[in-house]
């Protein structure tokens, strides 16, 4: 950002809860504020209680627009994401949230926009106007998303099936996908409990993958999921993943 | 902390002290019990569409006018810091609206420069308090130039030193305001001419109609609104004014008309300049926080200009905190 124009915010007009589940939210010195100090906590609590560690650092990106991709085990998983990114970079980088969970309630709604910097994604009634408005942003703001493909948490540490909605976001345009894969968040705080268990968590980071010469269509939005799927599926038998797996049983 | 401090700070059992307190109350709220009856019986002379939105500013005034007054007659503690969120809100209606909230260094300068300048006015410190100016400026133009992006330097500290200026130094002489033993009538004389004078230029606006102010900026705005709002200001001030400084330089019938004449003008000037924020930016509500009105700044752009003009003519004539106690929580001299 070296410009500067006299350019009112997007989400001027809407009430408090509207603009904090709004995509287009935008965040002003308080939420900075609070952007900051929760990325610099959870960067502490992820170092110190699950040990996390990053294999592939090179490939996180420096300046938006881009998409973290990854495997779906936890609630943590969104914090794990955002945790080794630049804290500058923390309030244009949003976690797409389920709405039908993360802002359902007041409480949640401000957790989720104040803390976690998260945008709803509606399942029960997404719309492709939602993810055209997605897709705008990303490329307006512009911002970075942390997204999971699978659409839910995996109840029993396997890969999902991906959906089709990562390739809606970035089918055509140069927007970098940057394939990761979380381990130990499964084991960490897996659907169901509650508190976060002290294990080691790794996030493995991969090259990133462009689709500009993608189209958008149904056609292109699959081979965009079967493109990101494999990348994340790779990384998830990299080498280097067997360092925090289980030793696989005689 | 000296006992008169604490009194005119903390103590609402002095609220009614000063014989124009009381008056000066009922005519705050005197509007509030007239203003159903006049719809109502006036429905009549009014458009559908008129009586609609003059309900909905009601509605906004049923909440505005009793939270002032509270504040008020609750002790001066009340009326700084209700100033200092009022500017703080205010300046982030302000930042939104004019895209200055993305320059998050260039804010978080203006909030400590706000936050200062009420303190100043809490302590009762004024060289603090006329200090804060000229420092929250230099530091605005000075640490924006050092972050080395000369491109759109110029509307950056010029919207930043612009925010400073109303909200911190114009809406802070609005707290400092409060420093004197007799804050309450002053301030009452001040604020509730402001709520008359927007009254009169709104209903003698839309009832009188006539030449438009100044149509490219706002095309609501009539010459006979400004007339009327002027009137209704002076007769006020200079009625109420005679009371609430009694036995000071200001308890002149020439002298308050022209102070009533100087709150109108202001008043009127504060209530263009934010129309021309707003036009000059394609906002049409800076918020949706009190309905009928938009945001806080629609409500109180009137009073911004009023602060600084309201405490010079009164420091002048009356003095402002002669006999109180300074820096009350620094001890600074």
């Amino acid at each position: 950002m070296d410009d500067f124009d006299i350019r009112p915010a997007k989400d001027i007009g809407l009430h408090t809860w509207e603009r904090l589940s709004s995509v287009r939210r935008e965040s002003g010195p308080f939420l900075t504020a609070v952007h900051t100090a929760w990325a610099l906590a959870s960067r502490a609590y992820f170092a110190l209680w699950h040990r996390l560690r990053v294999i592939g650092r090179e490939h996180l990106p420096a300046e938006p627009p881009f998409v973290l991709c990854s495997n779906h085990a936890s609630h943590l998983d969104a914090l794990a994401l955002a945790a080794p990114l630049r804290v500058d970079l923390r309030d244009r980088v949003f976690a797409l949230a389920a709405g039908d969970v993360f802002f359902e309630s007041g409480f949640a709604t401000a957790f989720a926009a104040g803390f976690i910097n998260a945008l709803p994604v509606w399942r029960k009634r997404r719309t492709p106007k939602a993810l055209q408005d997605l897709r705008e942003k990303l490329l307006g703001t512009p911002c970075g998303f942390v997204l999971f493909p699978e659409g839910a948490r995996t109840r029993d540490g396997d890969l999902l099936p991906f959906k089709s909605g990562i390739g809606m976001l970035v089918a055509g345009t140069p927007v970098p996908v940057i394939p990761c894969h979380l381990s130990g968040t499964f084991e960490a705080m897996p659907a169901g409990v509650r508190f976060p268990r002290p294990r080691r968590i790794t996030i493995r980071v991969g090259e990133a993958v462009r689709f500009a010469d993608v189209p958008n269509d149904r056609h292109g939005w699959e081979r965009v999921v079967g493109v990101v799927e494999e990348r994340v599926r790779a990384l998830r038998s990299c080498p280097a993943a067997g360092a925090d797996r289980p030793e696989p049983k005689p | 902390m000296n006992p008169a401090a604490r009194d005119r700070l903390l103590n609402p059992f002095t609220a009614f002290e000063h014989e124009a307190t009381l008056p000066l109350l009922v005519a705050a709220v005197a509007p509030l019990v007239l203003a159903p009856l006049v719809l109502r019986f006036g429905r009549r002379w009014v458009s559908p569409e008129t009586r609609r939105d003059a309900w909905r500013r009601y509605r906004g005034w049923l909440v505005i006018v009793p939270t002032m007054a509270a504040a008020v007659l609750l002790g001066a503690a009340w009326v700084i810091a209700g100033v200092a969120v009022l500017s703080l809100l205010s300046f982030r209606e302000y930042a939104r609206a004019t895209g200055l909230f993305r320059e998050k260094f260039i804010c978080y300068l203006v909030v400590l420069g706000v936050g200062v300048a009420h303190f100043a006015a809490l302590d009762n410190w004024y060289r603090l308090f006329v200090a804060t100016f000229p420092l929250s400026i230099a530091c605005v133009a000075g640490f924006a130039a050092a972050q080395d992006r000369p491109k759109g330097y110029l509307q950056r500290v010029a919207l930043g030193m612009v925010a400073f200026s109303l909200f911190g130094s114009c809406l802070g002489h609005l707290s400092f305001l409060a420093n004197d033993v007799d804050y309450r009538p002053r301030l009452a004389v001040v604020l509730i001419a402001v709520g008359y004078w927007d009254v009169a230029r709104y209903v003698v606006g839309r009832a009188v109609g006539g030449p438009k102010l100044v149509p490219h900026t706002h095309p609501d705005r009539t010459v006979s609104g400004a007339v009327a709002g002027a009137v209704v200001v002076v007769g006020f001030v200079v009625v109420a004014g005679w009371f609430a400084f009694a036995r000071t330089g200001l308890q002149d019938s020439t002298r308050l008309a022209a102070f009533g004449l100087l709150v109108a003008a202001a008043a009127q000037f504060g209530d263009l300049m934010l129309a021309a924020i707003k036009r000059d930016t394609g906002v049409e509500n800076l918020d949706v926080i009190i309905p009928g009105h938009g945001g806080l700044l629609d409500r109180f752009d009137s009073l911004i200009l009023v602060a600084p003009v309201a405490f010079h003519v009164i420091n002048y004539y009356a003095g402002v905190g002669v006999d109180q106690p300074v820096c009350i929580f620094t001890g600074a001299r």
